[in-house]
C-alpha cells in the first residue's frame, strides 16, 4: 500500500514538473530518491549513524548506500558519496585495489580498518542542485563501476 | 650523415604541410564549439582555460596529433593536468579528469599502503602507483552533454586543490 501511495507520489511529480525544472538537490533527498526512482533505480532514504540522510540503493542485488556530506544540523547537505563494502573470504590484496585505482576511473577502492575492499564514488551536487539527466549519468557510472569492481574483487551475490 | 639527417627532420617540422595545415585547423574547429552562456565546454576547452585564469591559475590547452588533449596547470606548487576524456579519435570529448603525478623517491619511495590509507582517509579522488613506480593521484567530473556549470567547475577546481594538497601530505611532496 505504502508502495503504491510512493509510486502513485512519483507519477504525478513526473507529470507535474517539466523534466528540465526538477533538479536533483542534496538539501532536499527526496529528490534524489525519485531522480532514482524514475531512472530504474530501487532506493529507500534512511538515517545514517551521525543522524545524516542517507539512500538505500541497489545495483545488480548488492545494496549500498547513497551518503550525504557537508550538512547543516543533518539537513542541507552539499555532497554526496556513494559507497560500497565487501565482506569476502578470500581477501583482496593491496596490490590488486591499486591496479584497479590504476586502471579505471570515477570512484576510488581501499581496504579499510577491517581489511574489506570498498568502493566509493564522491560527488558534488552544487548549491542549486543538479539535472536529473547530469545525476543519472553519475548512477550509471557508479552502477558499472559496482559491477566490474565485483568482477574485480571475485564477489558474487 | 646523422647530423644531415637532423636537419632534414628540423626542416620537416618547421614547414607543415597542406595536409598538416587542413588537419591542424580541423583539430581547433573541433575544439571551438559554441559555449552556451553559463557554462564551460569540453567541445571548447579556452572555456576551462579562461575559467582557471579567472581564479587565478595559469592554465594552457594542448592539443597534439595522436595524444588525448589536456590542460596544462599547477596548483600547490605542482603541475597538473585536465585531461578531456571519453574521446573519438582524441576529438569530441565527454568529460574530464584532473591529474597529477610525481616522481618516483629514490629513497623511500610512497607506498601502495600510503595510497590505501590516503584512499580510505580522503574523498573525491583515487591515489595509485603506477608502472614507473610513481604516486599518481586522479579526480573526475562528469559532464552532460559535453558542458557544466561554471559555478560547478569552479567548485570541482576548488576541490581539486584540496585534493591535491592532501596527496602533497601523504607522499610528502
Amino acid at each position: 500500500m505504502i508502495l503504491l501511495k510512493s509510486a502513485a507520489l512519483v507519477a504525478l511529480a513526473a507529470a507535474a514538473a517539466p523534466a528540465t525544472a526538477q533538479m536533483v538537490r542534496p538539501q532536499d533527498p527526496q529528490t534524489l530518491v525519485q531522480a532514482l526512482q524514475q531512472g530504474g533505480y530501487a532506493a529507500q532514504l534512511a538515517v545514517d549513524d551521525t543522524g545524516d540522510p542517507m539512500i538505500r540503493g541497489m545495483v545488480g542485488g548488492t545494496r549500498y548506500q547513497l551518503l550525504f556530506y557537508n550538512c547543516t544540523d543533518h539537513k542541507e547537505c552539499a555532497t554526496i558519496q556513494f559507497h560500497v563494502g565487501y565482506h569476502l573470504k578470500t581477501p583482496v590484496t593491496l596490490a590488486a585495489l591499486n591496479e584497479w585505482n590504476r586502471s579505471q576511473r570515477f570512484g576510488s577502492a581501499y581496504l579499510d580498518k577491517e581489511n574489506d575492499p570498498i568502493l566509493e564514488m564522491d560527488v558534488d551536487l552544487d548549491d542549486g542542485g543538479v539535472s536529473q539527466l547530469l545525476f543519472i549519468d553519475n548512477v550509471e557510472f557508479w552502477t558499472s563501476a559496482v559491477q566490474r569492481f565485483e568482477k574485480s574483487i571475485g564477489y558474487s551475490n | 650523415m646523422s647530423a644531415f639527417l637532423l636537419f632534414l627532420a628540423a626542416a620537416a617540422a618547421t614547414t607543415p604541410t597542406t595536409q598538416d595545415k587542413v588537419k591542424e585547423a580541423q583539430t581547433l574547429a573541433d575544439f571551438d564549439k559554441p559555449v552556451p552562456p553559463g557554462k564551460v565546454s569540453v567541445a571548447n576547452p579556452r572555456s576551462i582555460v579562461a575559467l582557471l585564469q579567472k581564479e587565478g591559475y595559469r592554465a594552457k590547452f594542448i592539443a597534439e596529433p595522436g595524444k588525448r588533449p589536456r590542460i596544462e596547470s599547477a596548483a600547490n606548487g605542482a603541475n597538473f593536468d585536465i585531461y578531456l576524456q571519453n574521446c573519438k579519435d582524441n576529438r569530441d570529448c565527454q568529460d574530464v579528469m584532473f591529474s597529477a603525478s610525481y616522481n618516483k623517491r629514490k629513497e623511500d619511495p610512497v607506498t601502495i599502503e600510503k595510497m590505501n590509507e590516503y584512499n580510505r582517509d580522503n574523498r573525491w579522488a583515487r591515489g595509485y602507483i603506477d608502472k614507473d613506480g610513481d604516486p599518481v593521484i586522479e579526480y573526475d567530473v562528469l559532464f552532460t552533454n559535453q558542458v557544466v556549470d561554471e559555478k560547478a567547475f569552479s567548485e570541482a577546481v576548488a576541490i581539486w586543490s584540496d585534493v591535491q594538497a592532501a596527496f602533497h601530505k601523504i607522499i610528502g611532496f
